[in-house]
């Protein structure tokens, strides 16, 4: 079993819109796959209990209260972690994944506080020694624009190059208030939209 | 160890001056006259490693060369350990790179001394050619004509050879398909020395069986499914010459064994690959497999189900007069074999089906989410590839009442089954998939025997008219005898498969996930 762990310290940059795509994309590829909500908040079980009927069968369970459970015949479970993640708590769930997902949004608040947050996982042993993937998400960019520059400078000042681009759509919010994911549909749209996440995904099944 | 990428063709006289016209001029063809000596040790211990050894004079040149048979990466792959001499001694401590150590120590034991001898002239030229997507490959052409020499008899020459010097082999195959399809080219993966030794031994060609997949735990579905399919590939190339030259019933069984596996794999691993792009060269197989197919349900009825036939009583006599007629329509059913593969149509579909593996272009699935599975793990996909089949033939197994008909549909699932499981035994946990596999041929089989009977009455009733009156009054009393037989013994055969069956049922399936692997707590 692969677990796999979305994680930002920074509230509201897109971890529950990545951990929902990711569970639906790799549950559509023909894996038994879990997303376990560690948030309290619950974005992803409420999302999940939105999904209609016919819709691609997505397992989710709860865990902020009982970690650990609803995995029975999973082979991979894809961790929609809490914001302001720190300490012993951190390491645990780092400890607990084969791959770790940082999404960042292009706003220099966001560039601040994952640069921390990455300081913080570069400290953790086995993301150092690079042991476990770690795939840092250039996400809700517009191409071209100055913001977009900026987060491209982010990267190349610390040595990053980011493992996925995605674009900013309102796709996504509407999908989102219906249960669904780009990887429920079969548009045109939808599919020029799904090869921005197929780098992640590939380097997530490698 | 060198790797060697080479495509041969053999030729008839007319076709090699057609070649020589056409691709050999004088401007850009080199001439070179070669004598080269093979070796081994007088038990054969070379070639039953199949392993040639061999001294090559060629413009006052000596070479040698220890080639292997061609390899898991396809049939047109070998192994090559080369060397130039300054003198024309054997440099045995070669062979350590192509031998097991047991095998290297027989032959610096007994030694090794000349067994052939192979003399012709080569034409030789680079070919730069760019294949249709584009690839640019040089390849050496090579125009062979003279003799092979043995002790007991010595045999032409006539071949004309590929080599890939550089680029990808994507440049050798589309060439190789070109040329074979403008001059109707022969595609052989008999190597000089392979020829030359039954030769020496007036042996028939070899009969190939696909060697065991050597996959692990670790081996992923990007390598192994290329791997299944150029086994299967090298099986059918390999068996073609006995097909053709002997019709031996094994190397009908092998050939038809190689197209069924490569089926099975198109099927099994179909929703992952762009299967569509070969349909047209998988159903010229499937024309082949079905007239190997009327052969071999023969072979079957005259080798096998006689025998059993008369353990239940079949007069002897009877079979005795039915045989030879038996085996006239054998053989008209083998020259209808042989006419397909004369037609050569069979090395275009050999070759496009090497070229959709060798350029990738069997990843080019439509669903960008179901190309993650060529990066995962075999085992991963045994799954999804086989319990949706697994799970068919348990009901249909539990649902069959004493109809033979029921009982054969049992036996095609479970013969699709097996063949499907096939590739995923070696990549899962150990001994729970031996077990299994075993389990399921020895179900196989057990169902076989019931159909084997089903089959002969079935052939008996297909079987041409015959022209002798004795032999046309015997076959409706044979097949009245099988009918009988098998209706007496269905019962019986019915209540063993029950028993084995629900043994077989109750096992865990290999690909089951286990315990310990679900459920890990952070």
């Amino acid at each position: 079993m692969k677990t796999i762990a979305v994680l930002n310290a920074k509230g509201g940059c897109g971890k529950t819109t990545l951990s929902t795509h990711l569970a639906v994309a790799l549950s559509r590829s023909g894996v038994a796959t879990t997303l376990a909500d560690l948030d309290r908040q619950k974005s992803a079980l409420r999302w999940h209990a939105l999904r209609p009927e016919g819709a691609f069968p997505v397992k989710a369970v709860d865990w902020t209260q009982n970690i650990g459970g609803g995995l029975k015949k999973s082979a991979r479970v894809v961790l929609d972690c809490p914001a302001a993640l720190r300490g012993a708590r951190l390491e645990d769930i780092v400890a607990t994944a084969e791959a770790v997902v940082v999404p960042v949004l292009p706003s220099v608040f966001d560039e601040m506080a994952t640069a921390r947050f990455l300081g913080r996982l570069a400290r953790i042993k086995s993301l150092r020694k690079g042991r476990k993937g770690l795939h840092v998400i250039a996400n809700r960019v517009r191409a071209g624009s100055r913001a977009m520059a900026r987060l491209t400078e982010f990267a190349e000042n610390r040595d990053l190059i980011f493992t996925a681009i995605l674009s900013e759509r309102a796709l996504y919010g509407d999908l989102a208030t219906r249960g669904l994911t780009l990887f429920d549909l079969n548009t045109k749209a939808a599919a020029a939209l799904i090869e921005e996440w197929m780098p992640l995904l590939t380097a997530l099944e490698d | 160890m060198s790797v060697e990428t080479e495509i041969k063709f053999f030729l008839s006289a007319p076709v090699a001056r057609a070649l020589s016209r056409d691709l050999f001029p004088a401007a850009v063809a080199r001439a070179d006259h070669l004598d080269t000596t093979y070796f081994d040790t007088p038990a054969g211990h070379l070639e039953a490693a199949k392993v040639a050894l061999r001294l090559r004079l060629s413009d006052n040149r000596i070479t040698q060369t220890i080639k292997t048979a061609p390899r898991a990466s396809g049939p047109f792959s070998r192994g090559e350990v080369e060397r130039v001499l300054s003198a024309p001694r054997l440099v045995l401590d070669d062979l350590k790179q192509v031998l097991s150590p047991r095998a290297y120590s027989h032959v610096t034991r007994t030694g090794v001394a000349p067994t052939f001898r192979t003399v012709f002239d080569r034409r030789r030229r680079l070919f730069r050619h760019t294949a249709r997507s584009g690839a640019i490959s040089t390849i050496e052409l090579a125009l062979d004509q003279g003799e092979i020499d043995t002790s007991r008899a010595s045999h032409p020459i006539c071949e004309l050879e590929l080599e890939l010097k550089s680029g990808p082999p994507e440049g050798l195959l589309d060439l190789a398909r070109d040329l074979q399809s403008r001059y109707g080219l022969r595609l052989s993966i008999d190597s000089k020395a392979a020829r030359a030794a039954r030769l020496h031994h007036g042996a028939a060609p070899d009969i190939w069986r696909a060697p065991p997949l050597n996959f692990t735990a670790e081996t992923r579905i990007a390598k192994a499914y290329p791997a299944i399919v150029q086994t299967c590939l090298t099986q059918f190339i390999a068996n073609h010459e006995n097909v053709l030259e002997v019709g031996a019933p094994e190397a009908i069984h092998q050939m038809r064994v190689s197209i069924r596996r490569l089926r099975s794999a198109n099927g099994v691993f179909k929703p992952i690959i762009a299967a569509a792009r070969v349909a047209p060269a998988l159903a010229l197989l499937k024309d082949i497999f079905e007239a190997l197919g009327r052969v071999r349900d023969i072979d079957v009825l005259i080798a096998e189900t006689f025998d059993k036939l008369a353990g239940m009583g079949l007069d002897k006599t009877q079979m005795a007069q039915l045989t030879p007629h038996l085996a006239a329509w054998r053989e008209a059913e083998l020259a209808r074999v042989r006419a397909l593969l004369e037609t050569g149509d069979q090395w275009r579909a050999v070759f496009d089906i090497a070229l959709w593996i060798e350029t990738g272009a069997w990843r080019n699935i439509e669903d960008p989410v179901g190309r993650l599975w060529h990066a995962r793990r075999l085992a991963e996909f045994a799954g999804p590839a086989l319990d949706r089949r697994y799970r068919n033939v348990v009901k249909r197994a539990r649902r069959a009442t004493r109809d033979p008909l029921e009982w054969h549909r049992v036996r095609l699932d479970v013969k699709k089954l097996r063949y499907n499981a096939e590739f995923f035994v070696n990549a899962c946990a150990g001994k729970t998939a031996r077990v299994f596999a075993r389990e399921l041929r020895q179900l196989q089989e057990q169902l076989g025997s019931l159909n084997d009977l089903a089959v002969a009455a079935d052939i008996l009733a297909a079987a041409p008219p015959a022209a002798d009156p004795m032999v046309a009054n015997v076959i409706p009393r044979v097949r009245g005898f099988i009918e009988g037989a098998a209706a007496a013994a269905l019962p019986g055969i019915v209540a063993r498969l029950r028993k084995r069956w629900r043994t077989f049922a109750a096992r865990p399936t290999f690909w089951t996930q286990s315990r310990t692997d679900a459920g890990r707590r952070p």
